[in-house]
């Protein structure tokens, strides 16, 4: 057996190694300077009659990554994503869903194929649109940026805090 | 007289005068007024023109704005992997994928009958999931597979899932159709899926019931599912009533059942609050395998307990799955019973979108001569490793390369000789999603 799982071991070194390397060069090693960066901060709205008011951090991560699909009412939740070209959503995945793109669009091929989820959640194409969606379905839930939240919706609170609160946890920074 | 003709021509002459000069006046304040009347149509004509090429203008930015968003809308709407063909109307929204796969394999030892390599072609998986308003969900998957035979290979449809489901609130879900099992993990998250697969081959343990696994991979039952938060995380709890295992080991019993006896599959699960992505699950199921009218030596039932656990950590980098596997088979014809253990742990590293080598190592170790796995040589030890790439050189189709080895039992000629060898897998596949 030591004939078999060594050569593999050395093997396994060795591509990953080269595989390092090429990822190492296709990223490319320089580091240009970091340029400004400025924070934002994401509300996350729903319908104004939704009971709820506050959620944990971890809850609203449930809801996001659709592991929970219904609000205490057991009114199904919508959830809304916003532009995948978005600083929003770039800040989503980082704080929330700790995955890029691509992977979280396997993650819901996974969800699905696996029966967890119905369907996945869908995409709007600005706050404009967000605000619209969650105004039409009690279950709604959508994330914009603090700046642009738009009328008729409920901001809720995460963790107790709300946008702009110190220590407020979905906050990312931006480049200007 | 003619003093007088003289003033009157005069008077007259002055009175002609003064007419012509009055009506000179009047044409020139008739020729302003007109110029300026002219102007300011022309002035308002302007501002008219203005006004419309505005509400022109207005009106075909709105348009485009409102193209744009639709726009916007629909590649957002289209923001997933392959078609993502997604159908919605009124309270119905259904979603069709499509899964396939081919490869080319080096085999030594050989199969039986066949040469060391070969291409072969994988499978087409259709699957369907539906949500029919806010808490009824259905699912489907067809799959056509090509098996190999003795002599020949043969190629057919069949329907791998399908059931309905009420989700009652996220803790209580009723499930009722056929499903794969979750006493493997594996079985449960990829499926027939291969694009979903990090590596080409399954674990031994999570292998299909024709394909020489020792689980009972397919569940034609009830399952109650549902999922709650807790101080330590989130938990999930399974309770499962299904057909259970048929008189042999590749038997799979989804629409009929040989005996009342229905198969039990008890599961709890936690995703623990302190370590973001990973799961864990502890299954046992109990049943009991009617008797085998053709085999003296399973003459009487199997009672059949199994216990698994399972871990899944997906982290932004890394993929651990691993599987224990404990079966009990107590044979009421010798009155003997048997245990088996099978295991695997499996480690993918996310070097970047693109490429992601995978590490596996598991194996399976019977008890000799478990008279429900014997006959087709599944109670024979297997230990190997694999070792390979995936590659996914476009979002929704990927490579993938692996090499595996290890060490095999064999019975040699239907005897009853059994002797120990190593083997060498090298695989090739080429997966798809659309």
């Amino acid at each position: 057996m030591r004939r078999v799982i060594l050569p593999l071991f050395f093997a396994l070194s060795a591509l990953s190694g080269a595989l390092g390397g090429l990822n190492a060069a296709v990223a490319g090693d320089s580091k240009p300077a970091a340029p400004k960066q400025e924070a934002l901060g994401l509300a996350v709205i729903v319908h104004p009659k939704n009971p709820v008011k506050k959620l944990s951090f971890s809850e609203l991560r449930a809801f996001l990554k659709v592991k929970q699909q219904f609000w205490p009412n057991r009114q199904r939740c919508r959830v809304f994503l916003p532009p995948t070209r978005s600083a929003a959503y770039g800040i989503l995945l980082k704080r929330v869903y700790k995955m890029s793109h691509k992977k979280l669009q396997k993650y819901w091929v996974r969800q699905l194929f696996s029966g967890q989820i119905p369907s996945k959640p869908d995409f709007v194409s600005s706050s404009t649109a967000a605000g619209s969606q969650v105004r039409k379905a009690l279950g709604a839930l959508s994330i914009v940026p603090a700046n642009r939240v738009p009328k008729g919706v409920k901001v809720l609170l995460i963790d107790g805090k709300r946008p702009g609160d110190k220590g407020y946890a979905l906050v990312g920074t931006i480049k200007p | 007289m003619t003093r007088l003709w003289l003033i009157a021509l005069a008077l007259g002459a002055g009175f002609a005068g003064a007419v012509h000069a009055d009506e000179d006046a009047a044409a020139a304040q008739g020729g302003a007024a007109h110029e300026r009347r002219i102007g300011q149509l022309e002035k308002e004509n302007r501002e008219l023109r203005d006004r419309l090429e505005r509400v022109e203008q207005r009106d075909t930015d709105d348009q485009r704005t409102m193209i744009a968003e639709a726009v916007q809308d629909y590649e957002e709407q289209s923001a997933g992997v392959g078609l993502n063909m997604l159908v919605r109307r009124n309270d119905i929204t259904a979603m069709f994928q499509i899964f396939g796969h081919v490869g080319a394999v080096y085999s030594n030892p050989e199969k039986t009958n066949r040469s060391n390599t070969f291409f072969f072609n994988g499978s087409v998986d259709f699957f369907m999931s539906a949500k029919i308003g806010d808490h009824f969900q259905v699912l489907s998957e067809t799959v056509f597979q090509s098996g190999v035979g003795i002599d020949s290979d043969s190629s057919g449809f069949d329907q791998e899932r399908l059931w309905g489901a009420w989700r009652f609130s996220d803790a209580v879900q009723v499930k009722f159709g056929l499903e794969h099992s979750p006493i493997s993990l594996w079985n449960r998250v990829f499926h027939h899926g291969a694009w979903l697969e990090l590596t080409i081959s399954r674990p031994f343990l999570a292998r299909f019931e024709a394909g020489g696994g020792i689980l009972p991979m397919h569940n034609a039952g009830i399952e109650i599912t549902g999922s709650f938060p807790t101080a330590a995380g989130r938990a999930s709890y399974f309770v499962v009533v299904s057909n259970g295992r048929g008189p042999g080991a590749a038997d799979v019993q989804e629409f009929s059942d040989r005996n009342d006896h229905k198969a039990v599959t008890l599961g709890l699960a936690l995703e623990p609050a302190r370590v973001e992505g990973l799961k864990i699950w502890l299954f046992w199921r109990v049943d009991e395998a009617p008797p085998d009218t053709d085999d003296p030596a399973r003459a009487r039932p199997v009672r059949i307990h199994m216990f698994s656990f399972q871990l899944q950590y997906e982290g932004e980098k890394f993929e651990v799955l691993s599987e224990v596997l404990h079966i009990s088979n107590d044979d009421r014809t010798g009155g003997t019973t048997f245990e088996h253990w099978a295991a695997y742990v499996q480690v993918g590293y996310l070097l970047n979108d693109r490429w992601t080598p995978f590490l596996r190592v598991g194996g399976r170790w019977m008890d000799r001569g478990d008279p429900y796995y014997a006959p087709l040589n599944r109670d024979l030890d297997i230990f190997g490793v694999v070792l390979g790439v995936r590659f996914d050189f476009l979002d929704n189709v990927a490579m993938k390369l692996e090499i595996g080895a290890g060490e095999q039992e064999r019975r040699r000629g239907g005897s009853s000789t059994i002797d120990e060898g190593g083997y060498i897998v090298i695989s090739y596949q080429l997966s798809w999603i659309f």
